[in-house]
């Protein structure tokens, strides 16, 4: 990262790609589907290499580029928001005889959990999907997030209790009381 | 009613999609160095572009430090000194007046208007600038609320004016426009608001379809991102 903001365009190249093997694993835990789970990638490391020159030396690059993707991710559920399934349209795709051996309730389910991420503060789907999608302890967590264990532990507890109420308001749409 | 150990396993138990192939990691790698390599460009061009700026302006301020010598050189040596001179290049304000000039005048004395004179030009004509303001549209939702998004976010949200429709990124100070731009919100940006986000001075993007389902990108100058509302 020196290198780089020291001008060496090269050295940003091969940090991103050490960083590959992390970005893909942090990508494949966020999408099921491989495609989106390439695209997740590409997005990460774009993001990364834009955010390479504002590194600032006071956290480990591992550390600072877990933070990145993990916002990465977060804005892009939030940006599906306009263009893909809603609880109400899961609801409609489950009832429909066409498209419901294509759902398995693995993918129901995770098409639930992103929706239901999208729709609490972002603070605390952050400390959610590290602690319980990454299995990052609270306190890395709290290194990753900049905050004190403290912090992250009443956003996560926070979290839970945002999700739950989006879970049972999702299991009381029609078709939708198996899943949670 | 979902307990802790449900949502927890709800996580856990998400599928995950299966591993990579190699020739995808060599693809991903390959895009990399070529985006990079991009970047390296982008700079290079930037970097010229700023050096031959400079260079243009360098020969500018050459060329008239030049002129002045010559002219001072001239003048010392006696070259300008003919009163015909000097009678030629001075404006003549006792110029007498035709009657197109009156009744110019008349309808400037009586129009009311905030004009403002100008100083005259050569002709000894006085020119004026209109004294409406040129302010765009856009101008109205560049907001100064001065709140913190940390913990007035709701009372922001009412007071901030956003635009019913995208505004345009051209209409807005440059920098601005630049970070709606990499914040990806160009083509969705409603509104902008000057204020705070625990403490520290921010730009609150507004963005989205309308007022109800606006997002909000909070950014610290440039354009650091901090948080998505």
């Amino acid at each position: 990262m020196d290198r780089y903001q020291h001008g060496d365009f090269d050295a940003l190249a091969e940090l991103a790609i050490t960083l590959l093997p992390k970005l893909e694993m942090m990508a494949r835990r966020r999408f099921s589907d491989q495609s989106l789970a390439i695209e997740a990638t590409q997005e990460f490391w774009i993001k990364i290499i834009k955010n390479a020159k504002s590194f600032k030396h006071d956290s480990k690059v591992q550390t600072w580029a877990i933070q990145i993707v993990n916002n990465a991710y977060l804005d892009l559920i939030r940006k599906e928001r306009r263009s893909k399934i809603e609880f109400d349209e899961l609801s409609a795709v489950e009832n429909n005889a066409n498209f419901s051996n294509e759902f398995s309730e693995d993918s129901v389910n995770e098409i639930t959990i992103r929706s239901a991420l999208r729709s609490i503060p972002k603070d605390q789907a952050a400390a959610l999907t590290l602690v319980l999608m990454d299995q990052f302890s609270v306190e890395e967590a709290a290194t990753i997030l900049g905050v004190p264990a403290g912090t992250v532990k009443s956003r996560i507890s926070r979290g839970k209790d945002a999700l739950r109420v989006k879970l049972e308001e999702k299991n009381r749409l029609p078709g939708n009381q198996k899943h949670v | 009613m979902a307990n802790n150990d449900e949502i927890e396993n709800l996580f856990r138990n998400l599928p995950k999609s299966p591993e990579f192939s190699e020739l995808e990691r060599k693809r991903q790698e390959k895009l990399i160095r070529s985006y990079v390599a991009d970047m390296e460009k982008e700079e290079g061009l930037k970097t010229n572009s700023t050096l031959k700026r400079f260079q243009s302006q360098f020969s500018l301020a050459a060329g008239f430090i030049v002129l002045v010598a010559g002219v001072s050189f001239a003048s010392s040596q006696g070259i300008f000194d003919s009163k015909d001179d000097l009678v030629i290049s001075m404006p003549n304000p006792e110029k007498p007046s035709t009657g197109s000039e009156t009744s110019e005048g008349v309808d400037q004395e009586n129009s009311g208007t905030s004009q403002t004179p100008k100083p005259t030009n050569p002709d000894g004509v006085e020119e004026f600038e209109s004294g409406a303001s040129n302010q765009s549209d856009v101008d109205k939702f560049i907001n100064n609320t001065g709140l913190d998004y940390l913990s007035d976010t709701q009372k922001a949200k009412q007071l901030v004016k956003i635009s019913a429709s995208p505004l345009l990124i051209s209409e807005l100070p440059q920098a601005y426009g630049k970070c709606a731009i990499e914040l990806g919100i160009n083509k969705e940006l409603l509104g902008i608001d000057k204020g705070k986000y625990d403490g520290t001075s921010v730009l609150a993007f507004y963005y989205g379809d309308s007022r109800s389902t606006a997002s909000i990108w909070i950014v610290e100058k440039p354009c650091i991102k901090l948080e998505n509302l």
